[in-house]
């Protein structure tokens, strides 16, 4: 790890270290590129002007009120990149996309969350990369947006979404969220938790290597990067490829970003809740949904040490809970990273969950067709290892912990009984004397839209809005 | 009793894609697919099975056909055999083994000799459910399916004996569970004698083992590691037939180093894996490895190859990290000396615990499962454990016990 913190620096996009809070509205436009000139020329054109926030821009001044940050999906960087595009040298998940057959089944989307459903992203290659508006008001937003991809003569816009944060930062069930996030190991922030609080920097501090590229990862090696040929980088802009010496390190200070527009049935779940819960000790409504998420709706931790003031909200790690009496063995927080209760061995535990953290961005989306939801993004350096393990390894999969016939409550794909499999679609909270099991329950959360981005550092920005023409001036690639 | 073991015959020159073109059809077997040529769900003394080819740079193509069984071998083939038989008189079987080189008697006798005389016995291998039959696991998963629906239904009992009483009730009356609590379970405990052995038996290989590490460690460090990435096509035809259930199945084919030294060492490691797993992981678990059905290594009979089996709860992915993170030593034992792997120390230390070349290798090293088989896709190893324990603890109660502390593992 290097001793400058990463969190200002000049060549990671804004994006990755800041959720931009003051900007709260935000424009995304997916885009395909038509003119791989023409569009490196405005991606040189946007760098030179700053328009292309990085990390070293801290939160924005009053007078700023608009952010853009750029990624492109695996379709898009082979047309950028042409011969330079090195299939091998990236995720392979990124690689194929996330809407090939096999990926749908490891992310379960199948069934209601079938591509054949979506709104966007269904057709594989159709988009090339994300351009994201982030500012004040959703009309600066779009407004920039619009500015910046009409001035592209290179690319058409696929589609576009809005998206916005609540104060509170509450998902659309009302609840609070981004409360527990990997916190990068000396950074600023990780220092501080450190020293008030080891306990939750024990669940919480991760090797950059984690979740961003060219360093060192849990394992003390630095991450596998996507790499290009050499002979597109005159200039030398980009640093030698760690693992492949005659080729350049396209990933350095960029990591995988992970797009996805999941509908929530907001007045279903609470519909649903009422109808449940008896309303008798401790039985509501709210008490089930808590029991679903995993945590209390203000963000505080289902576990709590009565001796501890005040309240904790993300220093525990389910150990004292191994039944899960307090917090539910398979509610939403706890497949999502299952802290020190993976297996028996606590330290062991944590040795594997660390390794399957993600960096969470999301907002809130409200379509024109009475919509609602979450637009999921996260950061990883791994894709498969990272957000596909956790939503396939832990929240989809119907054996998680000792469980039977259920998936995730919040995320999970539910599906009908086939190839001697039950029907999945049940929720088991443990008590005493013995669990409480919901059967039939619906689906609250649908996949409408999603793909796999590569989120460049600004340097490798620079890198590939000149590729064009580096190649035309060495024929000899 | 179980037994695991593979069927490897060679395939005559140019006959694989004949073989393949007749698994395809029926990817995935169980009680319920309607395509189950080889009759499985009919095979009572049948856990797993699977069916993949392989093919190798001097002897051309193999299909590998995996049994995980209830009782000898000679019974389950025969067993095999006679279901063909009623289901259309041998005829499949026949075709798919007349692809195969030296098969030359075409009756279900012959064939019977021919299996036989190709069966490999494995090295060392695992097997969760210690003792249980397959009719076992599937009793007690139909125990545990009566009391979850008694405690599910209704009005919650007021008591826990009320509970208890209900379920006891419910298991004698539900035509599922027609004599429950007449099956005896064999239990996990190792007899004293076998254990003794297995004790001697560690001791020596384990002492083989330090020597040949040693005479070793030189062409140990020296050896080549591939780190190339796997092949994107072999990935896809292997990602496309996992994840159809919460269950998977893996089979991988490695080249060996054939020289005596490091032939003897990966003979100790065996050992030493095989008795330490008859002492040692006799519940349920492998160690911190909570997913494995059946698995099991075995080498081809001219020992060049090395066949790794495995039926695994979850994702594939995460099968392979709870290996790399969980299990390195232990697979470095049995997957060291093979050649490309990456690097390892003392053939404990180093190789699968690096995690994306590990991972990477082991795809690389993987066939695409043709056909499998899967006797209890409701259940993961982890449900099989509890069942076992709950139908244990309620034939207590019906006798009179008082402890209903079982209510808090339903
Ligand atoms: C509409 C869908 C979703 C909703 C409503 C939702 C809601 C929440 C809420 C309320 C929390 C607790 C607050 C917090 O710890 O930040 C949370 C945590 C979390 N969620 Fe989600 N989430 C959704 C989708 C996803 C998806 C798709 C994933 C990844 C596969 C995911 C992964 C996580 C993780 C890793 C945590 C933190 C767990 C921890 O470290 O304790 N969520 N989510």
């Amino acid at each position: 790890m290097t001793e400058t913190d990463l969190t200002s620096s000049p060549d990671i996009q804004g994006i990755f270290f800041r959720g931009y809070v003051k900007l709260d509205q935000a424009a995304y436009g997916f885009f395909r590129v038509t003119d791989r000139a023409l569009f490196q020329d405005w991606l040189s054109g946007m760098l030179k002007e700053g328009a292309i926030t990085s990390a070293k821009d801290k939160q924005p001044a009053d007078n700023v009120v608009n952010r853009m940050n750029i990624a492109f999906t695996s379709a898009g960087m082979s047309t950028l990149l042409a011969a330079g595009y090195i299939a091998e040298s990236y995720d392979h998940s990124f690689a194929a996309g996330m809407v090939v057959p096999e990926r749908s089944r490891i992310l379960g989307d199948t069934e209601a969350n079938d591509p054949k459903n979506w709104d966007w992203g269904a057709k594989q290659d159709e988009i090339h990369g994300v351009l994201m508006s982030f500012a004040t008001s959703k009309d600066i937003a779009e407004e920039r947006l619009l500015a910046a991809l009409c001035q592209v003569n290179g690319a058409d816009c696929v589609h576009r979404t809005f998206g916005h944060l609540e104060d509170d930062n509450r998902e659309p069930f009302g609840f609070k969220d981004g409360v527990s996030q990997p916190i990068i190991k000396g950074t600023k922030r990780a220092k501080k938790v450190a020293r008030e609080n080891p306990d939750e920097a024990r669940v919480s501090i991760v090797e950059a290597g984690e979740l961003i590229m060219g360093y060192p990862d849990g394992t003390g090696e630095i991450p596998r990067s996507p790499a290009t040929s050499a002979g597109l980088d005159p200039d030398g802009i980009l640093d030698t490829h760690p693992e492949w010496k005659d080729r350049r390190d396209l990933g350095k200070n960029g990591s995988y970003l992970v797009f996805r527009q999941l509908a929530q049935d907001t007045v279903g779940f609470w519909d649903y809740l009422s109808e449940t819960a008896s309303g008798e000790d401790g039985d509501t409504a709210l008490e089930l949904a808590e029991k679903m998420i995993g945590r209390r709706k203000d963000g505080e931790a289902m576990e709590q040490d009565p001796a501890k003031k005040p309240r904790d909200n993300n220093s525990f790690d389910f150990s004292k809970d191994r039944a899960g009496l307090q917090c539910p063995i398979g509610s939403h927080v706890r497949r999502s990273n299952n802290r020190a209760v993976n297996i028996k061995s606590e330290k062991l535990s944590l040795d594997v969950t660390m390794r399957h953290r993600i960096l969470r961005r999301a907002r809130i989306f409200d379509d024109d067709n009475g919509q609602t939801g979450l637009q999921f993004m996260c950061f990883n350096a791994s894709i498969v290892r990272q957000f596909e393990f956790v939503q396939s390894a832990w929240c989809n999969n119907s054996f998680f912990q000792g469980l039977q016939k259920e998936v995730d409550p919040i995320v999970g794909t539910h599906r009908p009984a086939k190839l001697g499999a039950p029907e999945i679609d049940r929720y088991t909270i443990p008590q005493e004397p013995y669990r409480k099991v919901l059967k039939k329950v619906p689906q609250f959360v649908t996949v409408k839209g999603g793909a796999y981005f590569f989120l460049p550092s600004l340097k490798a920005l620079q890198f590939i809005s000149q590729t064009v023409k580096a190649n035309a001036d060495k024929p000899a690639l | 009793m179980h037994n695991k073991f593979t069927i490897v015959t060679p395939i005559q020159g140019g006959q694989q894609g004949k073989v393949q073109a007749l698994l395809k059809p029926c990817p995935y077997v169980c009680a319920e697919t309607p395509d189950d040529p080889f009759g499985f769900a009919r095979i009572e003394t049948l856990h797993f099975a699977s069916l993949s080819t392989f093919d190798d740079l001097e002897n051309g193509w193999s299909l590998v056909f995996e049994h995980n069984i209830d009782g000898s071998i000679e019974d389950h083939i025969d067993n095999v055999l006679t279901v063909a038989e009623t289901l259309d008189g041998g005829a499949f079987l026949l075709d798919l083994y007349s692809n195969s080189a030296q098969f030359k008697a075409h009756t279900l006798d012959g064939l019977r000799d021919y299996m036989l005389a190709h069966v490999i016995k494995p090295q060392a291998g695992f097997i969760s459910a210690v003792g249980m039959t397959r009719d076992q696991i599937r009793l007690d998963a139909r125990v545990y399916e009566v009391v979850d629906e008694e405690l599910g239904s209704g009005a919650p009992p007021a008591t826990s004996d009320a509970a208890a009483a209900r379920v006891l009730k419910a298991l004698d009356t539900d035509p599922q569970t027609k004599g429950w609590d007449g099956v005896a379970d064999p239990g996990t405990k190792l007899p004293i004698i076998p254990k003794i052995l297995s004790i001697l038996a560690a001791l020596f290989h384990g002492i083989a083992f330090l020597v040949l590490v040693l005479v070793n460690l030189v062409r140990e460090r020296t050896a080549d590691q591939d780190s190339a990435r796997p092949d994107p096509d072999l990935r896809r035809s292997l990602e496309k037939n996992e994840d159809l259930i919460s269950t998977n199945h893996m089979i991988s084919v490695v080249y060996v180093h054939t020289d005596a030294g490091r032939q003897l060492a990966k003979r100790a490691g065996f050992g030493l894996i095989r008795n330490l797993v008859t002492l040692i992981f006799r519940n349920s678990f492998l160690g911190e490895i909570n997913t494995i059905h059946f698995a099991h290594w075995s080498y081809t009979k001219d020992n060049r190859r090395l066949i790794f089996v495995s039926n695994y709860d979850g994702s594939w992915r995460s099968y392979l990290d709870d290996f790399t993170l969980k299990a390195s030593n232990g697979l470095n034992l049995a997957w060291a000396h093979s050649i490309g792997f990456p690097k390892t120390w003392a053939m404990l230390w180093g190789g699968a615990s690096k995690g994306p070349e590990f991972i990477d290798y082991a795809r690389r090293s993987m066939v695409p499962t043709l056909v499998w088989y899967h006797a209890y896709p409701s259940v993961s190893v982890t449900n099989i454990a509890r069942n076992r324990k709950l139908r244990a603890a309620l034939i207590k109660s019906k006798n009179g016990a008082k402890d209903t502390s079982w209510l808090e593992i339903v």
